[in-house]
């Protein structure tokens, strides 16, 4: 599945809130970097769900090595703010005094998406890094976007801000910014699980994202389904099975329930992820296991890596 | 009842199901008699498919309750439910503060207003609260229930009426804008050194044109501001009245139980009546301690392609998941020590009709102690 999206430099990962979204962004990372790329994982402060996952002691708005060609940052608004500013703001005087004052502080309640776009901003620079070969530093960047609802509004900031500041670099940089969202660069993956209310968002999401045209919805993914190990659904099946290997038909009884309970939430899945496929057009679709024998969320997060070369 | 409460705010982060707990919260709440209005943020409009209505509006709408006699004990309860749109109630507030509808209608047309106003406000959660108490003056609820919305962390929440008043207040904008508000931009430059070079700045930076909406704004905005700060105040004062009780809805996941224990020690800095957590999304297990011995021991002695091996570890995993969450909820109680925390515990809804009435009457049961 990796190389649906191996033409995008830019990939968000989105889904409703509890899905699995740091983890899918975190294995996916790892994905890229078994098979030879440098990707670099951004999430955005102050969530600090990716440093949990790789047990990093990152420094904000920095990037942090997780391994050899593997590389972390937390991207802070207002850090990313302030670096803007004094980029912009050649004079030193007036830099600081902008930034000493509470018109600094101000800047981000008057304007709001201010501090989204340079957060967005820094994306564009990081994307732009080259190492000294003239190759790119990172390939893929892959972002731990928010969630689903406020994924759009997140996206479209740049756009808002061009509609609003009709001149000056404000308006330029949203220009800048908003020329790699809208490209083929980058892309969007959602994660969702395999219950229906997870569903329909993913499909009501993929339909707006659609409308919107960029950036493109490249991959879905179906997290901690267990329908895929189900070859039948069939409770009589079980039955007959128990009945051959069991001597104690107390046992059976016991056991059936549980089945019965197993296979009705397995049919629930199958037909919630049979409603995704017909509503998404051609998005590829890519169904994770829930992952068994382990809490630990970094041999999770390695399992579920292997499923995007597999 | 003495302690009886005229408004329930649930709070929580994304993900946890605090639409669809707000819902059953009125349900139960309408079911014992009281007059109850359920109003929700959710732009997904999953209530409004669940109650079995149309299209939520900006006003309270009855819930048609006929169409689901079938799974609630009497057919004559009174409930209605409303959607929350931010810019309705926004404009709302403009058009109530202005002098003349011409200072309102200024202020409405201006592209500042419309950039702040828009989608890209933070002022969700206050507005949120401002129609909550516009509909609690106007309206006569035993009880209104207020979902509020998503938010990666559910403290954004109870800041919101300070960042609205600090949005609109003594900014360092209004500071550098008032000097030209009766004499124009031009009267700038005289009067003010330093207002002078950061609007220069300002213009090269963003345009002149919006530069002059901001004053324009600012400027029309002072006479509204009074009447705007009392009205937060009020909003303010009613949040941390006792009738007025705050739920935490958390599902049992590390990361939710985290952020649950992490409102619980700084809410107390707010002054408001938090009543308890709710735990959502709990999975039921499927065996008891016997019979997971011995499904483990069956499992063991079937083959690795086996189908009946497949569904039998797959149980086995839920079942584990189940334990988890039961885990997760003593952890979230040994490290809560007040004894007036209550916890109600809702499962996990795994019927394909999930989005209607019935389920959510269903749902209801386990939060009738609450009302």
């Amino acid at each position: 599945m990796l190389e649906k999206l191996s033409k995008s430099r830019l990939i968000f990962v989105t889904g409703k809130g509890g899905v699995g979204k740091s983890i899918i962004s975190a294995s996916l990372g790892m994905a890229f970097h078994n098979v030879g790329h440098r990707p670099l994982l951004v999430e955005f402060f102050p969530d600090k769900r990716l440093e949990h996952i790789f047990k990093l002691n990152a420094e904000i708005y920095r990037e942090t090595e997780i391994k050899k060609d593997f590389n972390y940052i937390n991207i802070s608004s207002s850090e990313a703010l302030a670096e803007y500013i004094r980029r912009q703001l050649i004079l030193d005087t007036i830099s600081k005094f902008v930034l000493n004052t509470k018109f600094y502080r101000y800047l981000s309640s008057t304007a709001p998406g201010l501090k989204e776009l340079v957060a967005i901003g820094k994306l564009y620079d990081l994307e732009k890094k080259r190492d000294n070969d003239g190759n790119y530093l990172y390939d893929p960047i892959i972002v731990d976007a928010p969630q689903l609802g406020k994924f759009i509004p997140f996206i479209k900031t740049p756009q808002t801000i061009m509609n609003m500041f009709k001149i000056g670099p404000v308006k330029k940089e949203a220009e800048k910014v908003n020329s790699l969202i809208c490209s083929n660069k980058s892309a969007v993956v959602i994660v969702s699980t395999g219950d229906k209310m997870a569903i329909s968002e993913t499909i009501e999401a993929k339909k707006e994202l659609f409308s919107i045209k960029y950036p493109v919805v490249r991959l879905i993914i179906i997290n901690m389904a267990i329908s895929e190990k189900i070859s039948t659904l069939d409770n009589k099946y079980y039955e007959q099975r128990l009945n051959d290997i069991l001597t104690n038909n107390n046992i059976k009884d016991e056991l059936m329930p549980a089945i019965e309970k197993l296979i009705n939430y397995v049919t629930l899945e199958k037909t919630a992820i049979n409603e995704l496929v017909t509503n998404t057009d051609n998005v590829p679709i890519l169904i994770l296991p829930l992952i068994k024998n382990t809490d630990n969320e970094l041999l999770i997060t390695e399992e579920l890596s292997h499923y995007f070369t597999a | 009842m003495k302690n009886q409460p005229e408004v329930i705010v649930c709070v929580g982060t994304g993900g946890v199901g605090k639409t669809t707990i707000s819902s059953a919260i009125g349900i139960a709440s309408a079911l014992k008699g009281n007059k109850t209005l359920v109003m929700t943020i959710d732009p997904a409009k999953r209530l409004a498919q669940a109650m079995g209505i149309k299209e939520l509006t900006n006003t309270p709408t009855p819930v048609p309750i006929k169409a689901f006699k079938n799974c609630l004990p009497n057919s004559n309860i009174n409930l209605d439910a409303m959607i929350l749109e931010t810019k309705t109630t926004f404009n709302n507030l403009i058009k109530r503060y202005s002098s003349s509808p011409q200072k309102a209608e200024a202020i409405l047309n201006n592209s500042y207003y419309q950039y702040v106003s828009g989608e890209l406000t933070g002022s969700e959660d206050y507005m949120a609260m401002e129609k909550l108490y516009e509909i609690k003056k106007e309206y006569d609820y035993d009880l209104i229930v207020v979902d509020t919305p998503p938010a990666r962390h559910a403290i954004n929440f109870l800041t919101a009426p300070n960042r609205m008043i600090q949005l609109i207040s003594s900014g360092v904008l209004k500071w550098l804008i008032r000097p030209s508000k009766n004499i124009g931009l031009i009267g700038l430059n005289i009067i003010n050194k330093a207002p002078q070079k950061i609007i220069k700045l300002l213009k090269s930076y963003v345009g002149l044109e919006i530069v002059e909406e901001l004053i324009e704004f600012f400027s029309e905005f002072d006479e509204l501001y009074s009447g705007f700060r009392t009205r937060a105040k009020e909003v303010d004062a009613l949040l941390s009245s006792k009738k007025v009780q705050f739920y935490m809805v958390t599902a049992p996941t590390q990361e939710a139980i985290e952020e649950a224990i992490y409102f619980y020690s700084i809410m107390k800095d707010y002054k408001i009546n938090f009543a308890g957590f709710i735990v959502n999304k709990i999975h039921k297990t499927f065996y008891d301690d016997i019979q997971r011995t011995k499904v483990n021991k069956i499992v063991e002695t079937l083959g690795k392609d086996d189908s009946l091996r497949a569904v039998l570890e797959e149980t086995l995993a839920l079942d584990k998941i189940a334990l988890h969450d039961i885990e997760l909820i003593q952890y979230l109680k040994t490290k809560i020590k007040s004894r007036q925390i209550k916890y109600y515990l809702t499962f996990l809804i795994m019927d394909e009709e999930l989005m209607n009435l019935c389920s959510l009457v269903k749902l209801s049961k386990s939060l009738e102690g609450i009302i």
